[in-house]
């Protein structure tokens, strides 16, 4: 069994080449020691177990080989979706800049070609009230990955993109819709451009504003994650300390109503 | 369209049924404390009948949505639509089936963005299945 050896300080270690998957595991690893004569001495551990033991033992077992092959989906998985973060503002901006964009999104497994076509489009809302512009966003995945994990991988990706506060999101099957100031969209691509540079995955963030809801089964919700309605027609999972943000003024009016 | 006159319900019943409210379902409670608002503040009650028709100007009021959006949604076939000369028409019917799918949609929607861990470490278990 040949092993290479690593230095580090007084530390040695030795690497077994997987030839067949080319990984390089560290199998053993000790400190000289005393001229390396001392029993403890990693080179003396490596020679007695050469002579005497069954070195093979150091080997990866079944349970290194399924952790592996996890942290390779978790960084195959990490990879793709820093993928999606760079199309969608790509996308983004071009759709700012007032043509719709619609994109294909690969499977993580490349050779599982494409899983779902999206179309990003803005459009300014000028007609009532506030101007905005609204962005929606249409998803359709291949057959048999509606619902999947995988699916819900890609929407959550979608929309910590475009806009993280997960409460401004309306959604009716495979759409899903945000409203922002006008210009809002142009500057969050940019946004988008950097962090993906750095190499970070935007990050959803949780309500700003406390919410009256019905108190029944509110602990069994938080703990089975299930969504409650609040009076102002918000869902949320009850998980944030409420008393630690201020109350939604929708929410108050309406339980004004309420008899005493 | 039937109208309900509402004038006549003495005070001390709308207490009883927004107490009763309180305690129901949040559809049934938000549906029961939408009557007794109403029936407060002296507005009559319209009772619709769902083969009643709206423009989309007054569809895309009632859902609370621009009009652009709620046209996408017809022009892709979300939402029925009739055409009356070049003007479009949809039932109440419809808007109410659409609202009540989009309240789940919105829930579920709610509940994954809580579950973003567990999705994530799901995929990974795929991924590693096809590697």
């Amino acid at each position: 069994m040949p092993l290479l050896e690593i230095k580090q300080g007084q530390w040695r270690g030795g690497v077994w080449r997987d030839d067949q998957s080319g990984v390089c595991w560290l199998v053993v690893a000790g400190l000289a020691k005393g001229n390396h004569l001392d029993r403890d001495d990693f080179y003396e551990r490596v020679d007695r177990e050469s002579r005497s033991g069954n070195p093979a033992r150091w080997l990866p077992t079944d349970q290194d080989l399924h952790l592996l092959k996890r942290e390779t989906a978790a960084r195959i998985r990490m990879s793709w979706e820093l993928d999606i973060q760079q199309t969608c503002g790509q996308a983004l901006l071009a759709a700012a800049q007032g043509s719709a964009q619609r994109v294909d999104i690969m499977h993580p497994v490349a050779s599982k070609g494409v899983m779902a076509s999206v179309e990003i489009s803005i459009t300014e809302v000028r007609d009532e009230g506030i101007p905005t512009d609204e962005v929606v966003v249409e998803v359709t995945p291949r057959r048999g990955l509606a619902g999947s994990h995988l699916y819900w991988q890609l929407i959550i990706r979608l929309l910590n993109s475009i806009d993280p506060p997960e409460q401004n999101w309306d959604r009716y099957k495979d759409t899903f819709s945000t409203i922002g100031e006008p210009g809002a969209w142009k500057s969050r691509a940019a946004e988008l451009a950097e962090l993906t540079q750095r190499g970070e995955l935007a990050q959803s963030t949780p309500g700003a504003e406390s919410h009256y809801t019905h108190r029944k089964d509110l602990t069994a919700r938080t703990l089975n994650g299930r969504a409650v309605r609040s009076l102002c027609g918000i869902y949320f999972v009850p998980s944030q300390d409420h008393q630690a943000l201020p109350p939604c003024e929708q929410c108050q009016e309406r339980l004004a109503e309420f008899p005493e | 369209m039937k109208t309900l006159l509402t004038s006549n319900v003495p005070t001390e019943q709308l207490d009883a049924l927004e107490r009763y409210a309180a305690a129901a379902p949040p559809e049934l409670r938000e549906l029961l404390l939408s009557l007794s608002r109403c029936v407060r503040g002296g507005d009559e009650l319209v009772v619709v009948d769902g083969s009643q028709t709206v423009t989309p100007s007054q569809a895309a009021e009632r859902l609370g949505m621009s009009r652009s959006h709620l046209y996408k949604l017809l022009d892709r076939g979300e939402i029925p639509f009739h055409r009356v000369g070049r003007d479009r028409r949809i039932r109440m019917g419809d808007i109410v089936e659409f609202e009540a799918q989009r309240q789940r949609d919105r829930r579920e929607l709610a509940e994954r963005f809580a579950r973003q861990q567990e999705t994530a470490s799901a995929v990974d278990d795929e991924i590693a299945d096809l590697l």
